[in-house]
């Protein structure tokens, strides 16, 4: 049986790891504070995602690297440390009427919608790697450390 | 498969975690004071109680916490889990 599936990936983001106090940061560079954990914000093609006690991710296009670097570089505080790891990160887009199959292949997750909203996040598994998931237009988004791109993809065209 | 509550990201698979030990004995502060007997068995025998066990257990592919986790050994049910040693 084929899939209604659209794999796309991988792919580059802008990426940056805040931890400790974001609001040390200001409120100007980044969206809102997701309130709960595993929630995320959003405000102009920018992501933020709430992943850890004290971790953060800020995920943007890629050409809004060198604007949020400088920016973010620019604002030194010690309660708050600001990495770039956009070249971390590999990002895979899952979409088509079968994409919450496929990640039900991927992920060990509930990601029904009523266990996985429109602002959920998660580090998780993913086909056996640590992998961010989230859900993106009416697809998914999964992103996986840059040297399991290519298994990741290959696992991904055996589902297809 | 263990379902592990963390306190930070909620119900999660085992998959998600590694395992990282007993967690009740204590490290002797000062293990030249130690015999080796006692620090063999610190070390290489931990205590294997038919029951509830604390555990530690590393949200390594979630929140990267490290939890310790009452584990029953003899039903594998999750009595306690909590950030932290
Ligand atoms: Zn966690």
């Amino acid at each position: 049986m084929a899939y209604d599936l659209t794999i796309t990936g991988p792919a580059r983001r802008t990426v940056f790891e805040i931890k400790g106090d974001p609001s040390a940061l200001g409120s100007d560079l980044l969206p809102p504070w997701p309130d709960r954990p595993c929630r995320l914000t959003r405000q102009d093609d920018r992501a933020f995602l709430w992943l850890g006690a004290h971790r953060w991710l800020l995920i943007a296009p890629p050409d809004h690297e060198d604007g949020l670097d400088a920016a973010l570089s620019a604002v030194h505080h010690p309660d708050a440390s600001v990495v770039l790891l956009s070249d971390s990160l590999a990002f895979f887009t899952l979409s088509g009427r079968d994409a919450d199959v496929a990640m039900s292949i991927a992920c060990p997750l509930d990601l029904h919608p009523g266990a996985f909203g429109p602002d959920a996040c998660a580090q998780t598994d993913g086909f056996g790697v640590r992998a961010l998931v989230l859900r993106q237009g009416d697809g998914w988004l999964l992103a996986v450390e840059q040297a399991y791109a290519p298994y990741i993809a290959a696992q991904l065209a055996q589902i297809v | 498969m263990l379902l592990i509550e963390c306190p930070f990201c909620g119900p999660r698979a085992e998959i998600e975690f590694s395992y990282g030990g007993p967690a009740a004995t204590r490290r002797p502060d000062d293990p030249a004071q130690v015999s080796d007997a006692d620090w063999v068995d610190w070390l290489t025998v931990p205590e294997n109680r038919a029951g509830p066990v604390p555990e530690r257990w590393c949200h390594a592919k979630g929140c990267g916490a490290w939890l310790t986790v009452l584990r029953d050994t003899r039903t594998h049910d999750i009595l306690d889990v909590r950030h932290g040693a």
